[in-house]
């Protein structure tokens, strides 16, 4: 039995920069998984160790505020078969490993969010064999305080005509320690495959530490990769913009800070789990979008 | 009664200076159209005014509703009720219109809005400026057109009421159907408001269904001419040639 | 099934020409104590080196081989003869370097370039500096470029080479700087004083030649405040069937507001494993520009790094990479931000090919007191054949609020789309195929000087057609 849970990058790079790998010590006894089956929402409420194995056709809701916890997830979206898990990161030392297995014309998507959670390591495999298979996450965090966030992705694209598409959006605040790794791996044989990677970082304290290795191996001619990595600052033009309307600054900074996410909670599609999101967020009146009547 | 003055205003951005020393007063409900050619310093006016951290004062001073607010950030000139139409909107990904113009009217007013009377609000707006709904929940100014721009540009001017409304270009790149849209959208905001305007321009199709009360010209700087609407009838006629030498 | 063109194994017989060595000058082979000793000894150090070599011997056996990158195991380091020196001794006229090594010289049109205004020639012959002439103009102006063994004895930059010498790629760096710091033999020195601008770039040519040898040369410059050099290195060398190891040193200081331009199309033969270090410091308001082509060598390990520790410092790296059959190449750039306000720029592309393997790998950092700094990275790569690979391992490291960066890379095969177009035009699918992998290449190749541009095309027609120009 594994002693030590432990990220990797698929490949090393130079050591000064510490992106490598990350290890935690796991708990002694890790559960069994539960098979979760059936149709429609599941909401999920993980408060300790835990393991799961979800089947296609469902929507899990996670809420995760454990604390020095291990939470164990696989995906199994046979052929055809749709699967969608929503995670909600709030708690402390958590540790996750998410696996996925997509068989042909199988699709998953996934909604990560990370919220003020001081020690947090992720790791997701998403094993793309079937033809046609197709992947998408929306990953957004908020660090703030001391929080670290280690999140290593690693998307591993065989199936002819797989596609992936991953966007992150991010706040760090505070003293805020952030390592992002994503991985995009066409592997030979993967024809016509093509795969997307964003990630969108707000830097707002001058102590946080951002770290992002957006990488892609390919081992095939016929296919398509993109890869795209900001990290930055407010924009001081925009900021002018908005105080311009009457907007002081540092309620700019907390309202950019908050909308940063928006994007991802949008993609939830569950208006109480929305709502939620949006209280751990700090906004009480959580409002529906502006066309729903 | 006077609104807004500018006296003998000098700024620029780093170390260049723009205006040399302009002075100028808008008086409440008046309407002044502000003229002159590429790089005169015509939009360093709009920005300065409105406190942008890129241009500095480096001489004279400007009074609202006879106060100094030559020093004042952005924020606290639009409590004041100033307001400036953008010629370059900001993108601003993430923040939809909706939410940000809601939070912009708290801002202003200091306490929460109904999100039902709010959205009746915007409502009544973007139906003035034919505006699609559907563009309240778009994040501010991202991927919309030139033209959507200035429309979100005036849907806040008709939201946030201002007493002085500075339009920076907001004709500029428009076809003539827009322009008329617009157009109704001051006249709306005149109608509704009776603010002063401030209009900075080289189109004249966007002042046909407003009363100028004064025209400034503006030339490397400094102010040459002033006068009333018939200014913009003789500059219509024979350019800017003649008012870029002489100072008044 | 798409067609695919077969290219056959491209004809190196232009660049893979060779002399007979002569063996006595073979110092035994493997890296000892004795070794380096004779090393110094032969060529006169001045004790404080002496000394640099045999503790940089120490750092190279106490330190372990990189734990990432390709495989270097086929280097049997024992094996590969440090120092081999040349029949020659330096020469300033042209018609007394040794018949031979002329004319390998010639064959590379090293003469001709100099004739075409070039400012001045350092071709290495092995080991050492054999044919060196700097223009008279560029002397007059101050400008040193000599060879740095020979400055080394110079009173007038001894000092200034013992205090610039491996302190920017010191020999716990890794293990072969230690290597480098031991064995180090030949290299260019150039100093540009304050407030000269060099029009011309200053040029030195590279070659291996003898069997089983190591390449170890050292490039220290030096330019002053307010000054500017363009220096091109260029790198050729015959093919062996031992594993050659080419394991040099660059080491560039930039004054404030001074901009160095350091150029270098790298084409070993592709038994070669390129495991060079190049690294650059840049003062307030100072530029380095990398412009740099690897094509050669069996396995490359290259990321000339850029630390701008002045306000306003800026850094500019444009590379390509052309990994064909056999070849590993892994090549990239690093920036550190350590000052407010600068700025960097990455911009690379690599071709893989015929089971080729291209890995782009950079690292970006942004230190806390960066504040105002601003980075792009681009890199694209071209997947030619579907047994090749190319992976792309880039690294952010951001520690302040107040920075701008980006990077944005793309992966993807030529169009069937252009090929299409061109041929409709009247190319041959091979024809066409080229000429799209050298508009590829152009952020590269409308960086360099003429002549240049025009053999790094020749190389790629090279790679794609099996036949230059």
């Amino acid at each position: 039995m594994e002693t030590k849970f432990s990220t990797r990058l698929p490949v090393p790079t130079f050591r000064f920069l510490g992106v490598n790998g990350t290890e935690r010590p796991l708990p002694a006894e890790q559960p069994e998984p539960e098979v979760l089956s059936g149709t429609g929402i599941q909401r999920l409420d993980v408060a300790a160790d835990a393991a799961f194995t979800v089947a296609g056709g469902q929507t899990v809701i996670m809420d995760i505020h454990a604390e020095h916890a291990y939470l164990q997830t696989h995906l199994q979206a046979n052929a055809y078969e749709k699967v969608r898990l929503v995670q909600i990161f709030h708690g402390d030392s958590v540790c996750s490993r998410l696996t996925a297995d997509l068989a042909d014309s199988a699709s998953a998507e996934l909604i990560q969010i990370y919220l003020h959670g001081t020690d947090t390591v992720s790791d997701t495999e998403i094993r793309m064999n079937g033809r046609k298979s197709a992947f998408t996450a929306n990953i957004g965090y908020l660090a703030d305080g001391d929080a670290q966030l280690d999140l290593n992705l690693n998307v591993i694209q065989s199936g002819k005509k797989s596609v992936s598409d991953i966007d992150v959006q991010g706040v760090l605040r505070g003293r805020a320690k952030k390592i992002f790794r994503g991985t995009i791996d066409f592997q030979q044989g993967a024809a016509g495959a093509s795969g997307a990677e964003h990630e969108d970082v707000l830097l707002t304290d001058p102590e946080v530490v951002n770290k992002t290795v957006p990488v892609i191996l390919c081992a095939e001619e016929d296919v398509v990769g993109t890869h795209g990595a900001t990290a930055g600052q407010l924009d001081a033009r925009g900021v002018f913009y908005l105080q311009s309307r009457g907007i002081p600054e540092a309620e700019i900074r907390e309202l950019i800070a908050q909308t940063k996410l928006g994007s991802v909670i949008r993609k939830i599609g569950d208006a109480a789990t929305e709502r939620d999101v949006w209280r751990l967020l700090g906004r009480e009146d959580a409002d529906e979008p502006f066309t729903e009547e | 009664m006077e609104l807004l003055r500018i006296d003998r205003l000098a700024a620029g951005i780093e170390e260049k200076e723009l205006l040399h020393g302009v002075s100028l007063t808008v008086g409440s409900g008046e309407t002044h159209i502000l003229m002159g050619p590429n790089g005169a310093g015509k939009s360093t006016i709009g920005l300065t005014l409105m406190g942008s951290p890129e241009y500095h004062v480096t001489g004279g001073k400007i009074f609202f509703e006879g106060e100094d607010i030559t020093e004042e950030s952005a924020d606290r000139r639009a409590k004041r009720g100033i307001f400036l139409s953008f010629q370059n909107p900001v993108e601003i990904p993430g923040l939809s219109l909706s939410d940000f113009l809601r939070n912009a009217m708290e801002q202003l007013s200091g306490q929460r809005m109904k999100l039902w009377d709010f959205k009746k609000q915007l409502r009544a707006a973007m139906d003035v400026l034919q505006m699609d709904p559907a563009y309240a929940d778009r994040d501010l100014n991202v991927g919309f057109s030139g033209g959507e721009k200035k429309k979100a540009e005036i849907l806040q001017l008709l939201m946030l009421k201002p007493k002085l409304a500075i339009l920076d270009e907001t004709d500029s790149g428009l076809d003539v159907d827009a322009v008329r849209t617009v157009s109704a959208g001051i006249a709306a905001y005149r109608e509704q408001c009776g603010g002063s305007l401030l209009i900075i321009t080289h189109n004249t199709k966007i002042l046909e269904s407003l009363t100028v009360d004064r025209t400034h010209i503006i030339a490397d700087g400094r102010i040459t001419a002033e006068g009333g609407a018939e200014l913009i009838d003789e500059i219509n006629r024979s350019g800017f040639e003649k008012y870029t030498e002489r100072a008044i | 099934m798409k067609q695919k063109t077969q290219v056959a194994d491209i004809d190196r017989s232009l660049y893979d020409f060779r002399y007979d060595e002569d063996a006595s000058d073979l110092l035994a082979s493997g890296i000892t104590p004795e070794i380096i000793r004779e090393i110094s000894e032969e060529k006169g150090d001045p004790e404080w080196m002496r000394q640099f070599r045999l503790h940089s011997l120490e750092i190279f056996a106490k330190t372990e081989m990189p734990p990432w990158g390709p495989p270097i195991d086929g280097l049997n380091l024992d094996n590969i003869v440090a120092y081999i020196r040349p029949k020659s001794r330096m020469n300033t006229d042209w018609n007394n370097v040794p018949e031979n090594i002329k004319e390998t010289f010639e064959r590379l049109g090293i003469p001709q370039a100099e004739r075409e205004s070039l400012a001045g020639v350092g071709a290495q012959y092995d080991s050492e500096l054999v044919y060196h002439n700097v223009r008279k103009e560029v002397a007059e102006s101050g400008v040193v470029y000599t060879d740095l063994e020979s400055a080394m004895h110079d009173p007038r930059f001894a000092e200034m080479i013992q205090t610039h010498f491996m302190k920017l790629v010191p020999p716990t760096d890794h293990k072969f700087a230690a290597l480098h710091g031991a064995v180090w033999s030949g290299g260019s020195f150039v100093y540009v004083p304050a407030g000269v601008r060099l029009e011309i770039p200053l040029q030195s040519y590279f070659r291996l030649n003898a069997k089983g040898a190591g390449q170890f040369e050292h490039t220290l410059i030096i330019v002053e405040d307010d000054a500017y050099l363009h220096f091109i290195e260029g790198c050729s060398a015959p093919k062996y069937y031992e594993a050659g190891l080419h394991a040099g040193c660059v080491e560039l200081y930039v004054g404030k507001r001074a901009t160095l331009r350091y150029s270098t199309i790298e084409n070993w033969s592709k038994n070669m494993y390129n495991l060079n270090t190049k690294r650059a410091v840049v003062a307030e308001g100072g530029r380095i520009e990398w412009v740099s082509g690897s094509f050669g060598s069996h396995v490359s390990y290259l990321y000339p790094m850029s630390i701008l520790n002045g306000r306003g410092a800026h850094a500019e790296f444009t590379g390509i990479t052309f990994a064909g059959a056999g070849q590993n190449l892994d090549t990239g750039a690093k920036i550190v931000h350590n000052a407010p306000e600068t700025s960097s720029h990455i911009d690379t592309k690599s071709i893989s090919k015929s089971g080729g393997i291209s890995t782009f790998r950079s690292a970006v950092t942004v230190a806390e007191q960066a504040v105002g700094s601003r980075s792009s990275v681009s890199c694209e790569s071209l997947m030619l054949d579907s047994i090749s690979r190319s992976d792309t391992v880039p690294v952010m490291d951001i520690r302040t609020d107040q920075a701008d960066i980006g990077h944005e890379a793309k992966i993807g095969r030529i169009s069937d789309d252009a090929v299409f177009y061109l041929m409709s035009r009247g190319l041959d699918e091979q024809s066409a195929r080229a000429m799209i992998v050298s508009g590829f290449a152009d952020n590269v190749s409308k960086e360099l000087p003429l002549e240049y541009a025009m053999e790094m095309n020749n190389l790629i027609r090279l790679e794609m057609t099996g036949s230059a120009g």
